[in-house]
């Protein structure tokens, strides 16, 4: 089998991401599993840079495509997709639209349900409004390219959004 | 400086008795990655920057109960075997060496420690002994409590806590357990509990010893999901997952014994004979020989010995453990000895007294 990524040498890496019984396989050469950072030197593996990965990248070299870059740490949406790494907290911000679709790769969805600090406010009712539009806007995609696994997860996911905003009108007006 | 722990006895997570489970778990660790607002990563954070954090989270302990007697170690104190040893208990990992400004907060009794400037400005553990994956979790909970009052953190209400690498967003939870399997090893059931398992969104690797030999039978179940769950959810179903295991790692266990008990009982007490005996024992053998002795304890077959002696004995026979027990830089041989010496009279000494 040739690696899938460059088409020229026999694959040597075989491994499969399961997400929700969805499964990623990757095939791979050392040169290019090494290139994705996947594969060190001594051939150890670094899976967590699998999430490079599982970005929709261009072939060969990566190329800066947006000029955005973090007004707090500079960082460029280029250097994200090549380390698979963020430079602040400020950049969930910067890259927030690249960041939604892979974060849904990565953990099946992308709405944070567990614990809050103290002192932040949940997320206020507008902001996950806006949630919820985007996601039917998805739910529509999704559909439309008939990719219903995908669908089901989106109309799952709205229904918890709305039904946490029921709950929190009605411990409001209670 | 030298490290203020004791290095004869491994943390009190290892050598607890009567833990839930510990026939086949030995140990429930629960970690969350936190940084502060509005500052770069430690990956990419000016030295001073770094500096200020260490600061800060310092500041930030000295305000928490759990950690009120705990020791603060700078890794730039410290010499490479030290830094090695701090490995080999669990309480810093290789990445943290890597970090220019760095240091671990360690508590007494090493259940619960914090990273300072790893990948994450902050990464805090708590490690119980035996299945505690909820009482686990409430601890690095309260421990999380205790810094967030002193500490801003970096969190959206949208994504959760914000971290390095995007696959530790939203809750910062890495929730794994360490499973000795021997059973399902030997009646090659593994690779199809393993899959099961993986396909549950959960990831197993093998538990490595010295350098990359994987120590023989031991894993880490850990979830790979860190973001739309719940912290609750997530130990639950790892607690729940792993209480599946371990009654099919008894039930291979009981088959196997029923199946050829001269061959179980020769297997284990071989491996009794050499430890008690041998003058030379490699890191990987004298693992897959505490390995068979731990089954051995399991079956009554070995007097006197307890799982915790032998899960402390696995911390205590690590390279840089015996480097700094001897107070000698010793080349591989040497520690081949002093390995054997260290198990032939820790296990007479627990079979005498």
């Amino acid at each position: 089998m040739l690696c899938k990524r460059c088409n020229k040498q026999e694959a040597k890496i075989h491994f499969a991401k399961i997400i929700n019984n969805q499964t990623t396989e990757f095939h791979l050469c050392e040169a290019c599993a090494q290139q994705m950072n996947i594969m060190g030197e001594n051939h150890e593996f670094h899976l967590e840079n699998l999430i490079t990965g599982l970005q929709d990248q261009p072939e060969g070299a990566a190329v800066e495509t947006t000029g955005l870059a973090c007004p707090v740490c500079g960082q460029t949406s280029g250097t994200f997709k090549r380390t698979g790494r963020l430079g602040c907290p400020r950049c969930y911000t910067t890259f927030h639209d690249e960041l939604i679709p892979l974060l849904r790769k990565i953990h099946g969805s992308a709405h944070h349900t567990g614990k809050s600090p103290a002192r932040a406010k949940p997320a206020a009712a507008s902001v996950r409004a806006r949630d919820i539009k985007r996601l039917r806007r998805d739910l529509r995609e999704a559909i439309s390219q008939e990719d219903y696994e995908r669908a089901a997860e989106i109309r799952d996911e709205i229904k918890r959004i709305e039904v946490e905003l029921k709950t929190e009108e009605g411990a409001n007006r209670s | 400086m030298s490290l203020p722990l004791n290095i004869d006895a491994s943390g009190r997570w290892m050598r607890t008795e009567g833990a839930a489970d510990s026939d086949v778990v030995v140990s429930s660790r629960v970690r969350l990655a936190r940084n502060l607002n509005e500052l770069p990563f430690p990956h990419v954070a000016a030295t001073d920057v770094l500096k200020a954090v260490r600061e800060q989270v310092t500041q930030a302990a000295q305000s928490s109960k759990l950690l009120q007697k705990a020791h603060h170690i700078r890794l730039e104190d410290l010499s490479d075997v030290e830094k090695q040893v701090l490995i080999e208990r669990h309480l810093i990992n290789q990445r943290l060496l890597e970090s220019k400004i760095a240091s671990v907060i360690v508590e007494q009794e090493e259940i619960i420690s914090v990273m300072v400037n790893e990948e994450d400005h902050l990464r805090m553990q708590a490690l119980e002994p035996g299945l505690a994956m909820i009482d686990t979790w409430r601890l690095t909970d309260t421990l999380d409590n205790e810094l967030e009052g002193a500490l801003d953190y970096a969190f959206r209400p949208d994504v959760g806590y914000c971290t390095a690498c995007p696959t530790n967003v939203g809750t910062g939870m890495r929730a794994s357990v360490l499973v000795h399997l021997p059973g399902l090893v030997e009646t090659k059931q593994i690779d199809k509990v393993l899959k099961a398992v993986s396909h549950l969104g959960l990831a197993v690797r093998g538990f490595y010893g010295e350098g990359t030999e994987p120590m023989s039978n031991f894993f880490q179940i850990s979830n790979q999901i860190t973001l739309s769950r719940a912290e609750e959810e997530i130990v639950d179903n790892i607690e729940k997952i792993t209480k599946q295991i371990a009654s099919k790692e008894r039930e291979a266990r009981k088959w196997l014994y029923s199946e050829n008990h001269l061959r179980v009982e020769d297997t284990i007490f071989r491996a009794w004979g050499i430890l008690r005996h041998a003058r030379l024992l490699s890191s990987k053998e004298s693992m897959n020989l505490l390995s068979s002795l731990r089954l051995g304890v399991y079956y009554k077959l070995i007097p006197d010995i307890t799982p915790q002696m032998l899960n402390e004995l696995f911390v205590l026979i690590q390279p840089a453990h015996l480097c700094v027990a001897s107070g000698k830089d010793l080349q591989a041989e040497d520690r081949d000895v002093a390995r054997a010496e260290l198990i032939r009279a820790r296990l007479r000494m627990k079979a005498a007294g």
